[in-house]
């Protein structure tokens, strides 16, 4: 294959005046023109938070020794009670597991209120919308330490805590999915006569699920390894362990409970990289395949695969009601596998973490209660001290998501299976990345405070590491779903392996390098609040100094702050990414 | 919008004070041989234990400190020890105020640094603070340590002096081993601990005296009279300012004069630091102090004796010490 695309020059007549000069760019509209002041302000601000979070190269050098000091006394791993340990990485994978669950309940009908398609009323969307960036905007760890005082400690505070917070991605991932269907079946669907809810069941479901269950997947991922902070603020788990061997300074044994999560989160990955690639397809990255093949399950899809043939030909044969329901063929025999294994899975969960699912639900009004608190009656809470702890924190996540994507986007060719230039680089990359993913930014945060003292530096330099294993995971996954097509033709035209990347492979992934990067800034804002723990600057230290006594108001205009930026930022990033893709 | 400032010079916490004015170094200096102090110092705090308020704290010492020495100061706060100490031990924190539990794991990990002073209530007064088992005031099954067995009970996390170490060591002098005898939790806080007993997750909890006297009853979290004292534990050593001692010695002296003779409500109200003697006007720390007092670093060998009793099995974060 080669490009398909004709250049428009033959066709003299309509060429725009700006192309008559000979030149080859692009024309310059005006959107165009607001996406390079946007550039523009982001290169200032990028300055300012370099100089507002004193970043400096030599200080760095400087603090080599002690950073060397700090390491040594963190290695070897020590591995005590390695039985105690194992026990709590799975009541922490279970609370994981039921969070998941409760995020995945919670932001299916979210999904479908928010998306711009299906919502009922754009007076739904809106509030739906909100809700999901609210959730998003705070710190799992923040709603721990909440629930924790609202329902008591233990497990359940953690779940919650887990669960709420995946929320915010989970139920957003799931709007942006609904809203890339194909409106086609539905509409056929809608014809016949059939409700709205109907209509959704039968035409928007079956093209949602395989993304549905490979974001539940992923944030499954995601969410065992923030549950293992959550034992900071006494909501069980491994983390309980963690925070002893930290409050003690024995960061051997942290980092020998830091391994047993990274075998853990090793083996989660490689069990759900299986079961998508098991029933969504060999490619669980494509999204239109993916459809294509899960719609082939269900009548009324647009599938024509051999499915509809044979229930086509059955009914020829004779009119029986067996024949309206479809057959069981292989991947419908995994799905249903994978569909009754999780609930297994679960059912054991709330066995092994002695949860009842009916407080669970009987939870949700007391931390209603506590949530009534958090509302400031008026300003008295907004002092100087939150003004500049909330400006340290952008600078932290502006330049913290800098520094890191600026190592990210190199690392993620390396980590891509089909750009890598080796198969070991690759395995060897991505175990890595797994590594990073699961280290604790506080661990990282201290070593960097060794190195270059307190404040918002040592900061950026954590939440710039902790970035790169998540943005080089997401801009790896990009570049493996490019396609080969443009990539053979700049190779045939005998470019360099280098040249190959940049002109081949970049253009094609630049529109999810882009959202990927958006949305790293976003979460480095909420990450950021945790640096204050170890004194690494930001809005983190009052933030939990005001809910460890119990000044509810500061909280909730601190979480009003924050919200407020991440939406900003949100909003900020749906218009650029819309201007771009 | 603020300026950006020099490295790490502005902060969550109160900025950075200047130096005062030209004369101001004269004061403290016992003699001229300033030569070797560094022209900036760093102080970090890290919530005590027994901490109630978040205030804009520490700015009537900062202020104090550097018009006396004629230095700049930056300030940090820290909600955990662990970096502060790192930084202590790597000598980019040249003062640091946390905890007595955090004094001892910093010493035991290679912080050269020693108390200049430890925070005290009124002038005079030890400096310390207690450990309370509490339980429901309808509660009439738990009136003694020993009513404890075989019931849930509330510690707060296992880093804790006030509440674990001194409560552990309690009961194992009781005979009592928490572990076997009772169904022990970890609340995460003294607040949580408190709490969890008023809400019946757990039937008796410890914490530290002030949560359980004043702190919950002022933030309308319980009642007064919600809860009765059912232990008492020893008066544990209060939390001190540390100092590096790899500093300068002609400076060394300077500070420990200023923060025994100096940093108090009497000095700090009669030289217009603050608006009358006393400790809420005179914002020394985030807790309300009358000033320091001096002890040596054989203050705290209290806690490393009890870490030594209880051993790294029992209590893990005592390894080491």
């Amino acid at each position: 294959m080669t490009l398909t695309e004709k250049p428009q020059g033959p066709r003299t007549s309509t060429i725009p005046p700006e192309m008559r000069s000979g030149s080859l760019r692009p024309p310059l509209p005006w959107r165009r023109k607001v996406l390079l002041v946007i550039a523009a302000v982001y290169a200032v601000a990028v300055v300012w938070a370099i100089g507002r979070t004193g970043l400096s190269i030599t200080a760095l050098f400087e603090g080599y020794g002690d950073f060397r000091r700090l390491l040594d006394r963190m290695l070897p791993i020590e591995f005590r009670n390695l039985s105690q340990i194992i026990r709590l990485a799975f009541e922490t994978f279970f609370m994981a597991f039921i969070g998941t669950a409760v995020a995945v309940v919670i932001s299916v009908p979210l999904a479908f209120f928010a998306a711009r398609n299906t919502t009922p009323s754009v007076f739904l969307s809106g509030p739906a919308r909100g809700f999901i960036v609210a959730m998003r905007a705070i710190p799992d760890l923040i709603f721990a330490l909440i629930f924790v005082r609202a329902i008591g400690i233990g497990v359940l505070a953690g779940i919650l805590a887990i669960g709420l917070s995946a929320i915010g991605m989970v139920a957003k991932l799931y709007a942006d999915a609904i809203e890339q269907i194909d409106e086609g079946p539905r509409e056929a669907i809608l014809a016949t006569g059939a409700s709205q809810v109907r209509a959704i069941l039968t035409g928007v479901i079956p093209q949602v699920l395989p993304s549905f269950i490979g974001i539940a997947l992923f944030r499954l991922d995601i969410n065992f390894r923030t549950s293992t902070i959550l034992g900071y603020v006494g909501a069980g788990g491994i983390g309980t362990l963690l925070q002893l061997y930290l409050s003690g300074l024995q960061y051997r044994k942290a980092l020998g409970v830091v391994a047993v999560i990274v075998v853990l989160v090793l083996a989660v990955e490689f069990i759900s990289a299986a079961i998508r690639k098991g029933i969504l397809g060999a490619d669980p990255h494509s999204h239109k395949r993916l459809s294509h093949r899960i719609a082939g399950l269900f009548p009324g899809g647009k599938g024509r695969g051999n499915v509809a043939a044979q229930a086509e030909a059955a009914s020829r044969a004779s009119f029986n009601r067996e024949t309206l329901r479809p057959p069981w063929t292989r991947d419908r025999r995994r799905m249903a596998i994978f569909g009754w294994g999780s609930l297994a899975v679960l059912v054991y969960a709330f066995w092994s973490t002695r949860l009842s699912p009916v407080r669970l639900f009987t939870s949700f009004g007391e931390i209603f209660v506590v949530a009534t608190r958090l509302v400031p009656r008026d300003l008295s809470w907004l002092s100087s001290v939150v003004v500049r702890g909330m400006v340290e924190t952008f600078a932290i996540a502006i330049a913290a998501t800098t520094i890191g994507l600026l190592i990210s986007f190199p690392l993620a060719f390396l980590c891509a299976r089909n750009v890598a230039p080796a198969r070991w680089v690759y395995y060897f990359g991505r175990s890595l990345l797994v590594m990073n993913r699961a280290l604790p930014d506080l661990i990282i945060a201290v070593l960097f405070v060794s190195a270059v003292g307190l404040g918002p530096f040592p900061g950026v330099m954590a939440l710039s590491i902790g970035t790169v294993g998540f943005a080089t995971k997401l801009l790896a996954d990009s570049i493996e779903e490019v396609s080969q097509g443009p990539r053979d033709a700049v190779t045939a035209a005998g470019t360099t392996r280098l040249q190959e990347a940049f002109t081949g492979v970049s253009p094609q992934a630049m529109p999810a390098f882009v959202s990927t990067a958006l949305y790293i800034v976003d979460i480095n804002i909420r990450s950021s609040t945790i640096l204050g723990i170890v004194g690494a600057g930001g809005i983190g230290f009052s933030l939990i100094q005001a809910t460890r006594t119990l000044n509810w108001e500061l909280v909730g205009g601190i979480l009003i702050l924050v919200f407020a930026m991440v939406y900003s930022i949100e909003r900020l990033s749906g218009w650029v990414r819309k201007q771009l893709l | 919008m603020e300026a950006p400032a020099t490295a790490a010079a502005n902060n969550c916490g109160p900025a950075t004070t200047a130096a005062g004015g030209s004369g101001a170094a004269t004061t403290a200096a016992p003699n001229n041989d300033r030569a070797d102090w560094p022209t900036k110092l760093v102080l970090a705090a890290v919530p005590a234990e027994q901490d109630a308020q978040l205030q804009e704290s520490y700015s009537v010492t900062v202020q104090i400190l550097s018009d006396e020495l004629g230095i700049e100061f930056d300030f940090f706060q820290a909600a955990d020890y662990a970096g502060v100490i790192e930084a202590l031990i790597a000598g980019r924190v040249d003062l640091a105020q946390f905890g007595p539990f955090s004094y001892v794991i910093a010493t035991a990990n290679g912080a050269q640094a020693k108390p200049v002073g430890v925070m005290t209530s009124e002038k005079g007064a030890e400096p310390g603070y207690q450990s309370y088992l509490v339980a429901r005031t309808d509660n009439s099954e738990i009136n003694t340590l020993n009513d404890i067995l075989g019931k849930r009970v509330c510690f707060v996390d296992p880093g804790s002096t006030s509440g674990y170490l001194l409560p552990l060591a309690g009961l194992l002098d009781q005979g009592i081993d928490p572990e076997k005898d009772t169904n022990s939790i970890f609340a995460g806080g003294h607040d949580a601990s408190v709490l969890s007993v008023v809400n019946g997750d757990c039937d008796a909890g410890f914490a530290f005296d002030s949560m359980v006297t004043s702190l919950l009853i002022d933030r309308g979290e319980i009642e007064e009279g919600d809860v009765k004292i059912v232990w008492e534990s020893p008066i544990i050593a209060g939390s001190p300012m540390s100092m590096r001692t790899t500093l300068p010695q002609s400076l060394q002296d300077a500070i420990e004069e200023i923060f025994l003779n100096k940093i108090n409500v009497d000095w700090a109200a009669a030289n217009g630091y603050c608006d009358s003697p006393d400790p809420i006007a005179c914002s020394f720390s985030d807790e309300a102090i009358w000033g320091y007092t001096a002890k040596g670093d054989d203050f705290y060998d209290g806690i490393r004796l009890l870490c030594r009793e209880l051993g790294a099995e029992r209590a893990p974060s005592c390894e080491g010490i």
